[in-house]
Formats: structure tokens, sequence, C-alpha cells
């Protein structure tokens, strides 16, 4: 089981080509252009990682991850940002960030949503090992 | 809800003296005693009490690398400031040579030919930030005398360029400063070159690099300071020069995690010097003076979800803007790793979902211990080392002088519990405590009161000869002859302490002492 990905973003031109370069590596692709729909298609649907824009009009990426949290749910949230979103940035790692991808080069897509996505099915990483692991690859 | 007193040793009469002594002096309601004769010592409390004052007492027989290595976990956590730790010696002779114990975080030492009551009263007194009421003293009255006093410091590690001290004062101001060894020529160093003053809980208050002379003085041969080549045999003998260092960790965590880990791992130190706090906003910037090669984020219940990503943000910015290369590692995360370093464009960000327990910080220190590269060939003066021993002379001003403690007025900025030597023929080993009474600036100086700690019963006898001696008479110096006119006016000893003078606000109260001697006491009303 690959999981299911949700994709929110108001520029359906992203939208589409995310889809596109995504569509081996995730079981069912959603998409929604607002916020409030992509929660929505959430509640309505099996998702196992969300891809949202930070910056979106009416309700932006920090609302939705804080609503999805409301929901009680630890699915993965990788967020599409751009230059100037900082502050964003920090607040969303407040809420639980999976990984940033930055527009419009989305260098790493398809390596970012596949981890997201394993996680979001439930392959956990054991935690002490992972944190020695990673200050072993650090330390080199 | 008592004070616990904690006796480690194999002797019955010193901790049957102690419970008759708080018997005595109606101290049994707020301190409760207790010996402990296994040799396996654990002192680390399951439960800290805050509301407690821990004094423990080690006879000299049970101290050994273990047990300081457990004093030193002391100091360098949050245990600290809860805990005052005394040790009992055989000999007041080897007293110099052991002092190197407290660099561990032992406060005071006694020897056994001493007065082991007074070292009672001094731990007592140390713990309840002077609550404890103590007898009153003769004291001189017409002192303003010029002395030298030596502070105690510690020789961390030196290599042909620089060499590293720990102090209780901050003395990289200072320029040429000289430090004298143990049986050895004094070392001059030219200029601090890195000054740090870590945590409180770290075993000293400040840390301070200094550029060594350069060849051309080293080679000097009419030098009177040590030169490198000297210094290098001497130190060939008991060191081996390393181009590494232990790294040094900082854990952010509540003292029972930690405690958990320590009560697990007494015994291994991985190689890293590891310090460990509790989260206060006020000791923030004071933490990042240090330069710490990992820190890690624990338990903080007093911050939100939200102030403990603050406080991380904080501390990246703070690495970021002294560009140290420090690892951090976010426990309790519920972001991930690559999350983290992406908003702060900080790579060394580790995060785990998990809490810090004793357990995973015994998995997690481990993985720690890889060692530093420095690339220069360094000694390291470890802390089991006696020749970490040092001091610097300071000029002082002593303004009393009783059997009990010395005042002296400096320039310097103090910290209660610094350890100093006044010599006024035989040497004065003095803790720096909150003074009895309120002492008056003097000038740009301030005074401190410093308890004599350490004596043996004859050097307790010739110091109250000389404190009668110069009782009314004026002293303007006091140096290594300080004792010649007090020995020579003075043909039959004087065993009594002399009286301070009577008023209407004291009361006279005598009582035999263990060694059945007459000792007469003023309290105030």
């Amino acid at each position: 089981m690959k999981g299911n990905l949700l994709l929110i973003d108001d520029e359906e031109m992203i939208l589409e080509s995310s889809k596109d370069l995504l569509e081996d590596i995730a079981d069912k692709i959603f998409t929604a252009n607002r916020g409030a729909k992509g929660i929505e298609v959430f509640k309505s649907e099996t998702i196992h990682c969300i891809l949202c824009d930070i910056n979106m009009p009416e309700m932006n990426g920090i609302e939705v991850i804080k609503q999805i949290r409301e929901l009680n749910a630890n699915v993965p949230f990788i967020f599409y940002t751009a230059h100037g979103s900082d502050e964003l940035m920090r607040e969303a790692v407040k809420f639980g960030a999976f990984d940033f991808l930055d527009k419009p080069a989305l260098e790493g897509l398809e390596e970012i949503v596949e981890r997201g996505l394993k996680a979001g099915v439930g392959s956990k990483e054991e935690a002490p090992a992972n944190f020695i692991s990673e200050f072993q690859k650090l330390s080199n | 809800m008592k004070n616990p007193i904690y006796y480690y040793g194999k002797s019955k009469d010193a901790p049957n003296d102690f419970k008759r002594f708080l018997d005595k002096k109606g101290l049994s309601s707020d301190y409760s005693l207790e010996h402990f004769e296994s040799e396996e010592l654990d002192f680390f409390p399951e439960q800290l009490d805050r509301k407690k004052n821990y004094i423990l007492i080690i006879d000299e027989d049970y101290i050994n690398e273990n047990i300081l290595y457990q004093v030193l976990k002391i100091r360098q956590s949050a245990l600290s400031p809860y805990f005052t730790i005394g040790c009992i010696i055989g000999k007041s002779e080897d007293l110099e040579r052991k002092s190197y114990w407290m660099k561990y975080g032992i406060n005071l030492i006694a020897a056994n030919d001493g007065d082991l009551l007074n070292f009672l009263i001094q731990l007592l007194y140390l713990a309840s930030d002077g609550l404890i009421p103590i007898q009153r003293f003769a004291e001189t009255r017409n002192t303003h005398a010029k002395a030298i006093i030596d502070q105690q410091v510690y020789l961390n590690s030196v290599n042909q360029f620089n060499a590293t001290l720990s102090s209780d004062i901050d003395v990289s101001v200072t320029k040429d400063l000289i430090v004298r060894l143990q049986n050895s020529a004094p070392l001059q160093l030219k200029t601090c070159t890195k000054a740090s003053s870590p945590a409180s809980g770290a075993y000293s208050q400040f840390e301070t690099t200094w550029d060594l002379p350069q060849e051309s003085a080293w080679g000097e041969k009419s030098s009177e300071f040590l030169n490198w080549d000297t210094l290098k045999t001497q130190l060939d003998f008991n060191f081996k020069a390393k181009s590494q260092r232990p790294r040094r960790i900082l854990i952010i965590c509540q003292i029972s995690t930690y405690v958990h880990y320590l009560k697990t791992k007494p015994n291994d130190s991985h190689g890293l010097q590891v310090s460990q706090v509790e989260y206060t906003e006020d000791r923030f910037e004071h933490l990042m003076t240090l330069e710490w090669d990992a820190i890690i984020l624990g338990d903080t219940p007093s911050l939100s979800p939200d102030e403990r990503y603050d406080f991380s943000f904080s501390i990246i910015d703070a690495c970021k803007a002294s560009k140290r290369d420090c690892l951090l590692f976010i426990t309790e995360s519920v972001s991930k790793s690559e999350a983290v370093r992406k908003v702060t464009r900080y790579e060394k960000v580790i995060t785990s979902p998990d809490k810090l327990s004793g357990t995973s910080l015994s998995t997690v220190l481990p993985a720690l211990s890889k060692p530093v590269e420095t690339g220069v060939e360094t000694y390291v003066l470890d802390h089991y080392s006696k020749y970490t021993n040092a001091f610097i002379q300071h000029s002082c001003l002593v303004t009393c002088l009783s059997e009990f403690f010395v005042i002296f007025a400096t320039n310097a900025k103090i910290p209660a519990k610094s350890i100093f030597s006044l010599d006024i023929g035989f040497k004065l080993p003095l803790i720096i405590v909150k003074p009895i009474r309120e002492l008056e600036r003097i000038g740009d100086k301030t005074q401190y009161m410093g308890f004599i700690f350490g004596l043996k019963e004859e050097q307790l006898q010739t110091l109250r000869q000389a404190v009668n001696y110069y009782l009314q008479k004026e002293v303007l110096q006091i140096d290594n002859n300080f004792l010649k006119p007090v020995i020579e006016a003075t043909k039959v000893a004087i065993i009594e302490p002399a009286k301070p003078e009577l008023t209407a606000t004291t009361e006279q109260k005598t009582e035999l002492t263990d060694t059945k001697k007459v000792k007469t006491y003023y309290t105030k009303h």
C-alpha cells in the first residue's frame, strides 16, 4: 500500500503538475483549490499525507493544519513555501510539519512525498535509533 | 520536614558526635542524621525535595573516582543548589594536596586532627545560606592589613600555545596572569583569548583560555617562570597529550529525568562533559556563552509546546549568530528534523517525537561520546589529577581576623563558596560565605567573609593566640611573618578563646566541649 495523498493549493497549475509528477507514488491523489475544501476532503476520505500551500487566500496553510490537528489527526503535512514565508513556516513547525518544499522549484518533491506517505501509512521509525543514526550522519 | 545530613564513613564517633551536637544545639527538629557504611554509594535522591538542604559528609576512606564522579554530577546538574558536601580527611597536612577534590564540588574539607564540630557548623551555615546562628569569637579590632590572598583555580588543559583555566572569579580582564602550580615554578599567561561563564551547575563559574608566552620568551633561561620544555617534561610524566577533547553536552530537562539516567549509569562518563540544567528564562543568555558541542532539549514542563519551539529557535539563532557548530536535539517534537532544518536554515538539528527519559539518555549519550578533534596536541589535566590544582594571588585588605573567619576587602567580585587561602605563617584555607553581619564597602572595595576550615587543633590554638595578641593592636600587614611576634610574646599556650567584649545585648553560656575544654559562647538576643 502506497497511501492516499491530498494536494491543497489555490494555483490550479501547481495542483495539476504535482498530480502528474506524483501519480506513481500514491494510490489515490485528491485535490482541493481552497483550504476549506481540503478539510472537507480530509473528513470524507482516507488520507495518508497532505501536501498544502502555506500561502493561500481565505484560509492559509496554518489554518488548515490547525483544523486538521483539532480533528486529532497526526497525518504528515508537507508545505509548499515561497520566499517570505519564514514566519508562517515557524508557525507550521509548532503544529507538526513533516517537511517543506520551495515553490516553484519543488526540488525533491517525489522523495519527500514518498517519505510522507510511508510515515502516514504507519511504518514508524524507531525513535532513539533514528536519533542516533541521524546524529551519526550529521557528525560525518 | 527535616533536612537530611548523610554521613558516609566507617567512623562511629563522628556521626555520634554530630548527633549529640545537633541535640545540644536544639537542631534535631530541623536536621536528621543518617549513617551509611556501605561502600556502594549512591548520592542521587529518588525524589528531590526542593524545600530541603541536603548535606553530605564523606569520609576520606570512601573517596574514589566513582564517588568524585558522583559529586561532580551533582555540581554539574540542577541538584547543585540543594547540596552542600563536606569531606573528612585523616590529617590536615594533606589538605593542600587533596584540595583538588573541591574541583568536583566538595565544598569543605576538615581533618580528623581538627575541630569536626566547627566543620559541621560551617556545613549547616553554608547549606542554610546563613540561617544557622554561629557562636561568636573574639575578633581583631584594629586591622587594616595589606595581604595577599591565594585564589583557588584549576588548570584544565595546556598545550604549546595556550592554557585553559577554570575559576569562580572572572579573571579574563587580567593581563600577564601568574598561575602558581603545585611544586613547580609559576606559569605566566599572557592574554585571555576566550572567556565563557558556564551555567550554574557546571563545576566552575568561569572558564578562560590564555595565550602562553611566545616561543622566544619560552626560551629565556633567566625567566622566573616555567618554560614550555620544563612544563612539557613535567606533564609527560603524568599525562598523554592528545589532539582530541571530550564533547561538551548540555541537557535541558527536569532533574528527575536526569537522576533516573544517573542512577542507571552511575559510573559511565562516556568521555563526555555533561551538564544538566532545568529550563529558566533568565538563564538562557548565560547558557549560550559556553561552547557546547550538543544541546539536548528534554522535558520543560514550564513551557507550552509553542513556547518550547520558540525557545528552540532562540537556541538555534544564538548558535548561528556565534557561528557555533552545535548539535541541537529536540525531543517531544511534532515536526520532523527536515522541517525544522529548513525553517531555521540550520543543518545541525535532530528532532524526536519521544519524551526524553533516563533510558533514552542512556542510549543517546554513549552515541555522542565521539571526541572532538582539536588538531593540537594538548595535555588535558582531568578531574582526577592533583596537577590541576593552581592558584592566583590577589592583593587585599584584611579588616578582621578571628579563629573562625577572616574578613577582607577587594575589588574582585567573589561569589559564595569560592575558595581562597591566606598565609599567616601557615595557610588559612577560606571558603567565602554570606557574612554573619552586614559588611560595609571600603571605598571601591567590597568586604567578604571567609570561614577558616581544615586547620588542625595546634594551628587553631596558634590562631587563637594570634587573635588574642592582635586583639587591640593595630595590624597593617599580614604575611608569613605574622605569627613571629605572637610566638615571641606567648610563652604559655592560651587554650581559651579570647572573650569578646560583653554588651548589654549578649548572654553568656558556658559548656564543656568534647575535648573537655571550657568554651564560652555569647549569644545575641
